[in-house]
């Protein structure tokens, strides 16, 4: 099983990068990255779309991704990269054979290998710190570390910050912990606190790896998202209050109050990762260009983080987060094929879009792509609106300065499918990866959760869905 | 009749084969957390474990799993909440958490949580 993953993985890649593509780099004269470079000699989409019927392969794939887990776990947790390779490489036949577009499949190629060089570091990373918090469990102490939470998610990002601190906070209220204490927390630290940089949350750094600048989304949303989680934190502490009042304290009194930590090296590790972020030939000149490669050194010091902070990290550390590669794994297959696939259905969205376009407003954007979120993957989506949005001015999305050029339009747009991708991820359990990992470490831990329906009825529809109206109300109503 | 107290002074290892567990104890079973599932049913029929009792030890038999080695990496374990059997089941002082860590050639290493890992009752 495993050698025929690794083969058809092989020819995946090969049958990418091996080709007359490359050559465009080879005569790079001025040392930019490939992205830019081969930007020249793309098919123009908006005079010859890709067929509509390739965007069925990631129609496929998505719906799988949803649905696997839930009604057809024991096939799915078998047979997904399988699934997952099988479909991406239809594209990638037809991209290579018949439409006749390689950079396209250059170009995500490259992406691909730096987003999960991310995901990869600061999972492996993070996961070799244990953090052991001796306080009392009050609803003012819950809520101070869910603030935490939704700050750090921005600098180690939303899985980075839910595998650091889900295990603390269950620790912390052991003696009284109910679901809502799990689900706010996928609700603030893996979802919603990571809307401020394109390191809290996978969306936002497609968008970066795309073109958008590092700071523009601090700078355009941070006060959505200041008053969206003031707004779910005070709901949070009424809830917490009522059941911190009704069942009482623990028997334990005598609390240190004292943060304990393993695996403090860790942080230096998650330091190098969030530099490295800025380590590419786009962003600061004097980082070197690896010319043919489909990666940077950027993505060389996050690979070599991931596997030096696990080699050296804190056994102990390791046995308390019960460490697993599964999880990225899962990532790293899933997304080969969501990368994949999902190109003809960018194009396809970005030539409608160039047609219709004047009749998508602000209020489309951000409802189009949070409901969507929160039942699909909430990085493909953001993509596929973010094409959508380019595509209403005649700018596409695989095209480097296209995106800049983006940016100088009214910020409306990228501000809703920004604040809709990563906000609407809370909305379900497969509207984000870590809400999946943090339900997993959870029930581990023996916390009975509720069914993928019942924290739809019971937490997202009656909590969420009016924030997020009062959101949209305030900041996209009418707009664009 | 073997007790678990005893079992964990003497550090026993339990032993096991494809989806079949032998601990070297009998008790009663409250919760067992394999892997994100809690199984709380032990009743004859329930789809997810058997319990047969021996003399001296206990086998559990995962039927949905072929191998379980397949599912636990080295710093993952089975948790199990169980009871002495001849202590009182109604009070909570006498639960006893345990972790089982599966390692090579058959060996199920027994421990009991220390701060670090949470099981909650």
């Amino acid at each position: 099983m495993k050698k025929i993953l690794i083969l058809i993985s092989v020819v995946f890649f090969t049958l990418i990068f091996i080709n007359p593509v490359n050559s465009y780099a080879l005569e790079n004269p001025e040392g930019k990255s490939t992205t830019q470079v081969t930007n020249a000699e793309e098919h123009n989409i908006f005079e010859t779309p890709p067929s509509p019927y390739m965007v069925i392969p990631f129609i496929i794939l998505l719906l799988m991704i949803s649905t696997g887990p839930l009604f057809y776990k024991h096939f799915w947790e078998h047979n997904y990269p399988k699934v997952s390779i099988s479909l991406g490489l239809v594209t990638v036949f037809y991209y290579l054979f018949i439409f006749d577009d390689p950079l396209s499949l250059l170009h995500t190629l490259e992406e691909y290998i730096s987003f999960i060089a991310l995901l990869t570091s600061l999972f492996v990373a993070s996961g070799g710190i244990l953090i052991r918090i001796d306080k009392k469990s009050t609803p003012v102490a819950n809520v101070v570390l869910l603030f935490v939470g939704a700050i750090i998610s921005n600098l180690i990002g939303t899985t980075g910050a839910s595998m650091l601190l889900i295990r603390p906070f269950i620790r912390m209220n052991r003696n009284r912990i109910k679901p809502y204490h799990i689900i706010f927390f996928i609700f603030i630290v893996s979802n919603i606190g990571g809307a401020l940089t394109p390191i809290g949350d996978p969306p936002l750094f497609l968008g970066f790896l795309k073109g958008i600048e590092f700071f523009w989304v601090i700078q355009h949303v941070w006060h959505i998202w200041l008053l969206t989680i003031v707004i779910v934190l005070s709901i949070f502490f009424v809830i917490d209050y009522l059941n911190y009042k009704k069942d009482g304290v623990s028997e334990k009194d005598d609390f240190t109050g004292k943060i304990q930590i393993k695996g403090k090296k860790n942080f230096i590790y998650l330091l190098i990762i969030i530099i490295s972020v800025f380590m590419d030939p786009a962003i600061i000149s004097w980082v070197p260009s690896l010319g043919v490669l489909p990666f940077g050194i950027r993505e060389i010091i996050m690979f070599s983080v991931a596997f030096i902070s696990y080699k050296r990290a804190d056994k102990e550390a390791l046995k308390g987060n019960e460490f697993d590669f599964e999880p990225i794994k899962e990532v790293a297959f899933l997304f080969v094929g969501i990368f994949a696939t999902m190109i003809p259905a960018l194009q396809l969205v970005a030539y409608e879009t160039h047609k219709y376009g004047s009749k998508l407003t602000a209020d489309i954007f951000y409802w189009g792509t949070g409901i969507l979120s929160s039942i699909l993957d909430n990085a493909p989506t953001y993509l596929n609106f973010l094409s959508a949005a380019m595509g209403k001015f005649g700018l596409n999305i695989e095209n480097y300065q296209h995106v800049k050029e983006f940016e100088l339009h009214d910020p409306i747009y990228l501000m809703a499918i920004s604040v809709g991708a990563v906000f609407f991820g809370a909305m379900t359990y497969i509207g984000n990866g870590p809400n999946f990992m943090v339900k997993s470490i959870s029930e581990s831990s023996g916390i009975k959760l509720p069914s993928f329906f019942g924290y739809v009825m019971k937490y997202s529809v009656p909590i969420l869905l009016p924030v997020f109206t009062l959101v949209w109300y305030l900041f996209f109503y009418g707009r664009g | 009749m073997t007790k678990i107290k005893t079992a964990l002074e003497s550090k026993r290892n339990g032993i096991y084969y494809n989806n079949r567990i032998i601990l070297p104890f009998k008790c009663e079973f409250l919760k067992i957390i394999f892997e994100n599932k809690i199984i709380t049913d032990f009743s004859s029929g329930n789809p997810d474990v058997e319990i047969v009792e021996h003399e001296n030890f206990t086998d559990i038999y995962f039927k949905k799993y072929k191998d379980i080695q397949n599912e636990f990496s080295k710093y993952e374990s089975i948790k199990l909440i169980v009871c002495e059997k001849d202590a009182d089941i109604f009070d909570f002082n006498n639960h006893i958490k345990l972790l089982l860590y599966i390692e090579n050639e058959h060996i199920i290493k027994i421990e009991l949580p220390d701060e670090n890992q949470i099981i909650i009752d």
